[in-house]
């Protein structure tokens, strides 16, 4: 029985750990290319609403995908744009995001559904395999990938140290004729793909509707991430695994520690652990240019 | 004098500017949500009508449309000027604060255990001793939350944004397990949360009865206290003198014999005062009890006012009570066309883009204008 | 004509707030030479240059390459066109190495990766040929001033351009790094390398250069070939009339030892000693300067001396009692005044109004604070004495001080610090930037301050400056003194060797 529960905490652990991991390393981009976004959030929820709503329209998960992705750009041109010809405050803006997001999708609930607070249940995607009786995603895969290649693409090719030097000095950036804009506006659509399927992986994979505020966060868990990983995609794969342990320890320490436990003492350990890693890493510096908007002449 | 005549006129248009910003923020943002409304097939300019005015039809009172709407309204708008102010303290000193709703949560708590287990003798000087001692707890208990995300930044320099909504969580989650553990037998559920007992009634302050079953809670009154003494702090004491120069420039506060982590906790205290006591309205003034899930997110809400605002304590008084006509007038929207209030929450999310865009604005407001604004 | 590698051809710029900054310049750049560009601050030569490397359009003109006509949107098209330029501030990724800022933007790829060993190949053939030795593999920020701008011109020989524009190339150099760096521009001329030399340094200019083209308020003066004439003839053009600014130096009374600095060491910004055992007095009624290359541990010295860094090992007394360590509100009170570099990083607050900054630092003690309230009237009425005491021009004292002049924004720092009647003044780069009545009025006041008794500690990469306004003097390098003693003891030569970094007992048995 013990092995049971370790090995669903195991899986729930993986289960967890891929929405921070693909959050993070969206983040990693638009940081080193001197980009703050901290709508990751807004952006995760919207994608979720989209690809719940496109499956449920098509009755297809993948068509549900299709248009979290769609999403995504949108919302990477648009995050593109505020960080780059229109000089946006990039920290409010991300907030407007959140605020927007949570709202317009809880809103639209009610005028899809019907209902208050959650949608119907939709087709999820088909998983990889099932083990032990749990699914285990594509997803899964596709994120250890998507940490190994990111870390490749950022540190071995002539595109990373583009990207790079944009987010720590578009000055010398532009000066070596790069188009800082550019490369700012490619990240952040690449990044807010990166969220928005992040979210549909919640939507129509990891659960099969949309509820309200679903995301619980892990937008903002994602961001101490990046910092915890120290702005590198193979440490936020392995950083978000642990923080993916303490998420899925919320769902399973119940069970573990029996009835005398309130459910809100577990379901606090995502959050608690994420200040505390936050405090055990202290003052740390990312990119120089970070969230600093870059005037051109 | 000639110069003097144009500086001053300068001054008055660059002002001008700033608020022509806000307002053209609040007119993006209308323009954007009557798109969503076109897009959800009503009719936006109807549905704005019956946001601010009321629906003739259904016999619906918009946000100003009769006394009963307006007395809701500005009890909205109570909550939302002060946490407006908490945010606008915070964001004034460059802390980005989005703890407000958790520090509010926390002196909610505080203010209903104060009402709670304390009972006097009900005459006037009681009451008002009473309700001024469930004050003080909520501003303690606010300042005391918000002082920890602060001392974790000065201290360890753990981003404030992560923090503060971590913290958020757990204020909600502990206050909700707590009533819970404590109170169980004696709580109550309703769809919005779970509810305590009542507060003594010694704690409680009815609110003044207005004509047509209206009524005047005390928030508002109080919220306008609190904004004057804000203002007050702000721009008259060298405390807000030192917040706002960390704010605009720590490398020179600190040059200027500042301590900027002294000033970085204060203002995030003076914030989580000011959220407490936005707490302690529900509680004292309102529902005469702790609900687990009391606030509609007035602390994220608070974000959207202060930048409305531009964090400028009066300002930020007026941005309130202008959302609170919003989330009032999307409350009758949902009654009168079925279309749910969280529109309010969506517009005000673009707002908050908008005022992100001050250039764009600028941009804007000079092609209006025909005039050149300078860089 | 056939050797006329650029000609820009009445060039006019105007810029989108109304300044002029150019009015119908002609220039005419010959294959292979090392062409000056000489002016004041402000008389368009690093726009002009901007503008040949297509980093800003001019309003008018035409400019043709080689005789072909071109117009350049970007940098990239300049560089397509073989001109290349260095800027005064280098456009360096501090976070990379010398190898990935050379390859950033030009980068070789194999199988889609990164290659970085072919450039390093080609760039260890530059560095062998030119001469430019550089350590390619540490960060940025890790190498000297010296050696950046070695990087970048290696980057710019890199992108195989053939026309070099250096923009102040020696004003972050010690002596001896500008004369390795001649002696580099000597050799490129050799290898058929055009160079623009943009200065304001009239001996620089005649010491290398073969022709010379000077600008004054946006016009060209003249063009004229080096060896023809002399640094008088130069300075008449640049000017416009002869002046030869000094400040006299006045005898004053030197009084106690006010400030006592003993064995200070200090860590910079990446952890690494930045301020290696200084020990030194300034006296009441003088004025101690310290000279030196920008970066040699100045600006840690003054952060730690004022409060705003920590000192790791050693003691700062002052008058007598140790202040080491202490906040900078504490070292304030004690009568210790500072004139910062960075005058909008530090100085001052841009959305503050003047008043509110002509408060700052003294915004909590009486007569502006009473209790923990301003006294908003108090404070407008000093305002409005500064102004009018120090000439400062502003419309009100309710005006932010970004709309202020540099100048005048100075002036305030200036006016605000020795109001405060200090004990001891410590002034770093106090001068940078200014205009000449800017200058002068700034070192007037420093000498008011000497004559009044008090102490005054002047930091400046201005080397004239120093000599000129001190009693005593340093020469600081790396975080030491290289040497210390009255300026009139020192020749020119031996300072500049000091500021390369020779002590000054090397310096002075090299001598003789």
């Amino acid at each position: 029985m013990n092995y049971l529960i370790l090995a669903s905490l195991l899986i729930g652990t993986l289960r967890t750990s891929i929405p921070l991991i693909i959050g993070a390393i969206g983040e990693i981009f638009n940081e080193r290319a001197g980009i703050t976004n901290i709508g990751i959030e807004g952006v995760m929820l919207f994608g979720a609403f989209i690809a719940v709503y496109g499956t449920w329209l098509a009755q297809n998960p993948f068509i549900g995908l299709l248009w979290a992705l769609l999403s995504g750009i949108a919302w990477g041109l648009i995050f593109g744009a505020i960080s780059t010809h229109l000089r946006g405050d990039q920290i409010v803006a991300g907030i407007g995001i959140n605020v927007f997001a949570m709202g317009f999708t809880e809103m639209m609930i009610p005028l899809i559904w019907g209902t208050y607070g959650y949608s119907e249940s939709v087709n999820r995607l088909p998983p990889l395999f099932q083990l032990y009786g749990e699914r285990i995603s594509y997803f899964l895969p596709l994120t250890v990938l998507l940490a190994v290649l990111s870390s490749i693409v950022l540190y071995r090719t002539k595109w990373g140290l583009r990207l790079r030097s944009c987010g720590e000095n578009p000055l010398a950036a532009d000066a070596a004729g790069i188009s800082v804009y550019k490369v700012r506006y490619l990240t952040s659509v690449f990044s807010s793909i990166l969220f928005s399927l992040a979210g549909a992986y919640m939507g129509i994979d990891w659960n099969d509707s949309f509820v309200k505020e679903m995301t619980g966060g892990r937008g903002f868990i994602a961001l101490a991430l990046v910092i915890f990983a120290n702005w590198k995609p193979l440490l936020a794969l392995a950083g978000g695994l642990l923080f993916g342990f303490f998420d899925a320890l919320q769902f399973r320490i119940g069970a573990a520690l029996g009835v005398g436990v309130p459910p809100q003492v577990p379901q606090m350990i995502p959050y608690i652990a994420t200040i505390l890693f936050l405090l055990a890493i202290g003052r740390v510096r990312g990119p120089s240019a970070a969230g600093k908007p870059f005037v051109k002449e | 004098m000639r110069l003097s005549q144009a500086i001053h006129k300068l001054r008055y248009l660059a002002s001008l500017s700033r608020i022509a910003q806000s307002l053209l923020a609040i007119v993006m943002g209308f323009l954007a949500g009557g798109i969503m409304l076109w897009a959800s097939g009503y009719n936006p300019l109807k549905s704005y009508e019956i946001m601010f005015i009321g629906d003739p039809e259904s016999g619906v009172q918009g946000a100003f449309g009769g006394y009963l709407a307006l007395s809701n309204t500005l009890r909205e708008a109570a909550f939302l000027t002060l946490t407006g102010l908490a945010v606008a303290v915070s964001f004034l000193a460059g802390m980005f604060n989005i703890g407000v709703e958790g520090a509010m949560y926390i002196g909610a708590f505080a203010a209903f255990l104060v009402g709670y287990f304390i009972s006097l003798p009900l005459n006037p000087f009681t009451n008002l001793f009473h309700v001024c001692l469930a004050l003080l707890g909520s501003i303690v208990a606010g300042a005391f939350w918000s002082y920890i995300p602060a001392v974790m930044k000065v201290k360890r320099g753990a981003h404030e944004v992560v923090t503060t909504i971590m913290l958020n969580y757990v204020a909600i989650l502990t206050t909700k397990m707590i009533v819970l553990r404590a109170f169980l037998p004696k709580t109550g559920i309703v769809p919005g949360g779970i509810l305590t007992p009542p507060i003594s009634l010694s704690a409680r302050v009815a609110p003044i009865p207005l004509p047509s079953r209206a009524e005047l809670t005390l928030g508002f009154p109080l919220a306008i206290v609190v904004t004057l003494i804000t203002y007050f702090l702000l721009k008259a004491t060298t405390l807000g003198y030192e917040i706002r120069a960390v704010g605009l420039n720590p490398r020179a506060a600190e040059y200027g014999g500042v301590n900027v982590g002294k000033a970085l906790i204060y203002s995030m205290v003076l914030s989580g005062a000011i959220s407490g006591i936005a707490g302690a309205c529900d509680v004292l003034f309102v529902e005469y009890r702790f609900n687990s899930l009391f606030s509609p997110g007035y602390g994220f809400d608070g974000i959207a006012v202060a930048l409305i605002g531009r964090l400028d304590p009066i300002g930020t008084a007026l941005a309130a009570l202008f959302i609170a006509a919003i989330h009032m007038g999307a409350r009758s929207l949902q009654p009168a066309l079925g279309m749910p209030k969280e529109l309010a929450m969506a517009i005000e999310g673009l707002i908050i883009i908008f005022t992100a865009l001050p250039e764009a604005l600028n941009m804007l407001i000079s092609k209006f204008k025909g005039v050149k604004v300078r860089k | 004509m056939r050797d006329v590698i650029v000609l820009m051809k009445d060039i006019h710029k105007v810029y989108p707030d109304g300044v002029y900054a150019l009015r119908g310049v002609d220039f005419e750049l010959r294959n292979g030479e090392i062409h000056g560009l000489l002016g004041e601050n402000g008389a368009g030569k690093t726009t002009l240059m901007r503008i040949l490397y297509g980093q800003i359009k001019p309003t008018s003109g035409e400019i043709f390459i080689k005789g072909n006509k071109v117009r350049f949107n970007r940098p990239r098209d300049a560089i397509k066109y073989g001109i290349g330029m260095v800027f005064q501030h280098f456009a360096l990724v501090h976070a990379f190495n010398a190898l990935e800022n050379i390859a950033l933007g030009m980068e070789p790829s194999k199988g889609g990766l990164l290659n970085l060993k072919e450039v390093e190949d080609r760039v260890r053939e530059l560095m062998e040929r030119t001469g430019l030795k550089v350590d390619l593999k540490v960060p940025i920020s890790r190498l000297s001033v010296g050696m950046r701008q070695r990087v970048e011109i290696l980057k710019l020989l890199y992108r195989k351009v053939d026309v070099l524009i250096l923009d102040e190339p020696t004003s972050v150099l010690s002596p001896i790094e500008v004369k390795e760096l001649f002696r580099t521009l000597s050799k490129l001329r050799e290898k058929g390398k055009t160079i623009v030399l943009v200065t304001h340094k009239l001996r620089e200019a005649l010491s290398i250069c073969d022709r010379i083209t000077v600008l004054r308020r946006g016009k060209k003066v003249a063009t004229v070939k080096a060896r023809e004439v002399g640094p008088e003839d130069l300075a008449k053009m640049m000017v416009g009339r002869e002046v030869l600014f000094r400040v006299g130096k006045l005898k004053g009374r030197t009084g106690k030892e006010v400030l006592k600095v003993s064995n200070l060491w200090v860590k910079g910004d990446l952890g690494t000693y930045a301020v290696k055992g200084l020990s030194f007095t300034v006296r009441g009624g003088e004025i101690f300067g310290i000279a030196g290359v920008e970066g040699n541990g100045q600006s840690e010295l003054v952060e730690a001396l004022f409060g705003l860094r920590k000192v790791e090992r050693g003691s700062i007394t002052f008058k007598g009692e140790d202040i080491t360590n202490l906040s900078v509100k504490e070292i304030r009170d004690r009568g210790i005044s500072l004139i910062p570099e960075d005058r909008l990083g530090r100085g001052l607050i841009a959305d503050f109004t003047l008043t509110e900054n002509a408060i700052l630092g003294m915004h909590y003690k009486p007569p502006f604070s009473k209790g923990f309230r301003l006294n908003l009237e108090e404070s407008k009425s000093f305002a409005r004495d500064l102004i009018r005491k120090y000439e400062i021009t502003a419309l009100s004292e309710d005006v932010p001080v970004k709309f202020l002049s540099g100048g005048n924004q100075q002036r305030l720092i200036v006016a605000r610090e020795l109001s405060r009647g200090p004990t001891l003044l410590i002034a770093f780069q106090p001068t940078m930037g200014l205009d000449v009545s800017a200058t002068e009025f700034v070192r007037n006041g420093l000498l008011r301050m000497k004559s009044e008794g008090r102490a005054v500690l002047l930091i400046s990469s201005d080397l004239e400056e120093v000599v000129q306004l001190s009693d005593r003097m340093a020469v600081m390098y790396e975080g030491k003194f290289m040497g210390l003693g009255r300026p009139e003891e020192f020749s020119t030569e031996e300072i500049g060797l000091m500021m390369g970094g020779l002590e000054l007992h090397e310096v002075k048995s090299g001598n003789s």
